[in-house]
């Protein structure tokens, strides 16, 4: 019984982690969905890059874990507004084929230029110590847990809770969302689209580079770090319901916790059986547990 | 004679066809060329990839630019075209059973994929084809039974077909040119053909192509069963010019290549992925060639891509004949004027 508790306990709690970082990329894909009818394939790249960002910021500059994520984030939002004004809106008025390849090329040069600018190491950022302990210990069932791994759950869900606040008590907040309802209405109403969109893209870059800067004391940090990042973020909006934020929380959670819970039982297949799980839920359930109707053609 | 000749190149299918079939003998001389040029061999195996990947672009052209469905998982079944002739050669089937066996393998694949993929909208289908290849890349990695020999790879003996074998880039650039010429002319009828325009017609309004009585998911499948033999088939050309295949040959960026292939020349036009694997393949070679330059070639594709993307987002043969019809437009006005100035004061 103790054992079995234990293992659950050392597969959920990383499980839960992994699952809290693809579900705030998928909450940065669902946002982008419902504001502007795009998906967004260099989310990995600018995980990677914010990630990269804060592990510069605290070791060459000797800032503290928390100032250096908060400024890694402030400067991938900053990154992300850049993106959309200068390349995707430019794309975007064409047709969505330009757009899903203009990200794909997003994603390249993003990658690459992150190589260039910050080598191809993998480097390891040091783990959350509190108490003087890397670990939480609990007596109950004899089990070390990482510090690292439980601030990164509390942190994402804090991100969740305020983008929440933001979308829904703010001006702007309302703002973006009369904007993703009917952009034409929301132009004539003096909402600048423009800005609503930027500010998307914003979130989600913010967003992607939180979850990359709090998986890197857990996984160590490559310009490659993202690239599931951002794909599973996808496949987690999907599996919640695409352009639903909260079905895309719950989407990210729950393919965190069976891409750790079949990591453990056979591991060689576990991209193949994460994207199959895509596609049962994509052809077989497009509409995902939140029953939104984004995915369906006619 | 002249007036033949002239009657002859009047209607633009015949001057296409009298062009190409100029352009395809002339490139007969190609090996000759090269072979006078110094490092020759090198610029007729540059050739002959280029013509594969023409191969491929114009398969993906079929599904993307013809029937408006988008395939990022080109690579899928660009190598299950490949691992399958190779395979089945390995254990001692016929080439040419080998090769039909394993052009029905794909053909199969893609149905299996087109079936669900042609209720899925655009990005779905987007994030589906990648999931596809993403799949197939992990079981190239990881085969059951180790059929593909995982990331070491395989190497591929010379191509035997009648009794001749296909060593040297020579031998292989004639055969190369044969099916690419062939695939053109595959491409060009299959187009002009009932099922062709219907495809055409899905693309343009699938409401529009509904209410007309064509059946949309009919046709999308059939495209995204020939698009992907035609891939495929690329794919099983490309083992035996590479001569080696793992799966690091076949990851996504691979589809993406195709992809953008396709896009820079310009979609929907039967020249275009040519004309798109010609500029990508010969800049990157360039590239590679810089001294310097070779370790941002990848940082240097990302940044062509997103450069057509944002500029030319019809492709090259999108903007000639853009080119064209403002020339028209021009000549159109001049005349206009030119009427009014004779003889347009009768309304006045």
């Amino acid at each position: 019984m103790e054992a079995t508790l234990k293992l659950i306990l050392q597969l959920l709690i990383p499980g839960l982690c992994l699952g809290c970082v693809y579900g705030l990329n998928g909450v940065g894909a669902a946002l982008l969905y419902k504001g502007s009818h795009t998906i967004n394939n260099a989310q990995g790249a600018v995980v990677g890059f914010g990630a990269l960002l804060g592990y510069t910021f605290q070791n060459a500059f000797g800032w503290g874990l928390l100032p250096s994520t908060l400024a890694a984030t402030i400067v991938c939002f900053l990154f992300g507004m850049f993106l959309q004004i200068g390349v995707i809106s430019q794309v975007e008025k064409k047709a969505p084929i330009y757009v899903v390849i203009a990200t794909i090329a997003l994603n390249i040069v993003i990658t690459n230029g992150n190589y260039l600018l910050f080598g191809t190491y993998t480097y390891e950022s040091a783990a959350i110590w509190i108490n003087g302990s890397k670990y939480l210990h609990i007596d109950y069932v004899n089990v070390d847990i990482l510090w690292s791994n439980i601030v990164a759950i509390g942190v994402s869900f804090v991100a969740m809770v305020a983008v929440h606040f933001f979308l829904n008590k703010t001006k702007f907040g309302s703002a973006m969302r009369a904007a993703a309802m009917d952009p034409f209405a929301a132009e004539s109403c003096g909402i600048s689209v423009t800005a609503t969109r930027a500010v998307t893209w914003g979130i989600m870059s913010a967003l992607g580079a939180l979850g990359g800067c709090l998986t890197g004391p857990l996984f160590g940090i490559s310009a490659g770090i993202g690239i599931a990042c951002g794909a599973k973020g996808n496949t987690g909006a999907v599996l919640g319901g695409y352009g639903n934020m909260y079905g895309a929380i719950l989407g990210g959670l729950i393919i965190g916790l069976v891409e750790t819970t079949f990591g453990y039982i056979y591991s060689p297949y576990q991209t193949a059986f994460t994207n199959a799980l895509f596609l049962v839920f994509i052809l077989l359930l497009p509409r995902g547990i939140t029953n939104e109707k984004a995915i369906e053609e006619g | 004679m002249k007036n033949f000749v002239l009657q002859t190149l009047r209607s633009r299918r015949r001057r296409l066809a009298v062009g190409g079939g100029f352009a395809a003998i002339m490139a007969c001389f190609v090996p000759l060329i090269c072979s006078l040029l110094q490092g020759g061999n090198y610029y007729l195996n540059v050739i002959n990839y280029i013509l594969v990947y023409a191969i491929a672009s114009t398969g993906l052209n079929i599904m993307t630019g013809y029937s408006g469905q988008i395939n990022l998982g080109g690579a899928a079944y660009f190598s299950v075209g490949a691992y399958s002739v190779v395979i089945l050669c390995n254990a001692g089937v016929p080439t040419l059973l080998s090769i039909i066996l394993a052009m029905l393998i794909v053909a199969f694949f893609g149905f299996l994929t087109a079936v669900p993929a042609a209720k899925l909208k655009y990005h779905f289908l987007a994030l589906a084809t990648m999931a596809v290849g993403e799949i197939v890349n992990n079981l190239l990695i990881v085969s059951p039974g180790g059929i593909t020999n995982d990331t070491h790879g395989m190497f591929v003996k010379s191509l035997n077909l009648f009794g001749f074998k296909f060593k040297d880039d020579t031998s292989l650039f004639y055969l190369l040119l044969l099916m690419t010429v062939l695939c053109f002319l595959f491409t060009w009828a299959f187009l002009n053909s009932k099922t062709g325009r219907a495809c055409k017609a899905t693309r343009d309004s699938v409401d529009a192509a509904g209410s007309c009585g064509i059946s949309v998911r009919k046709y999308k499948i059939i495209a995204t069963v020939v698009s992907c033999v035609m891939i495929g088939f690329a794919g099983f050309l490309f083992a035996y010019l590479n001569r080696y295949i793992s799966p690091d040959t076949f990851a996504a960026g691979k589809s993406t290549m195709f992809m953008s292939m396709m896009m820079l020349g310009g979609s929907g036009t039967l020249f275009g992925p040519f004309l798109g694997s010609v500029l990508i393949t010969l800049i990157m070679e360039i590239l590679r060639g810089i001294p310097g330059v070779g370790s941002y070639m990848q940082l240097a594709y990302g940044l062509i891509l997103l450069a057509i993307m944002m500029f030319l987002p019809q492709g090259v043969s999108g903007f000639i004949s853009q080119l064209r019809f403002k020339r028209i437009k021009k000549k159109i006005e001049q005349q206009a004027v030119q009427m009014n100035s004779t003889g347009g004061n009768e309304d006045a």
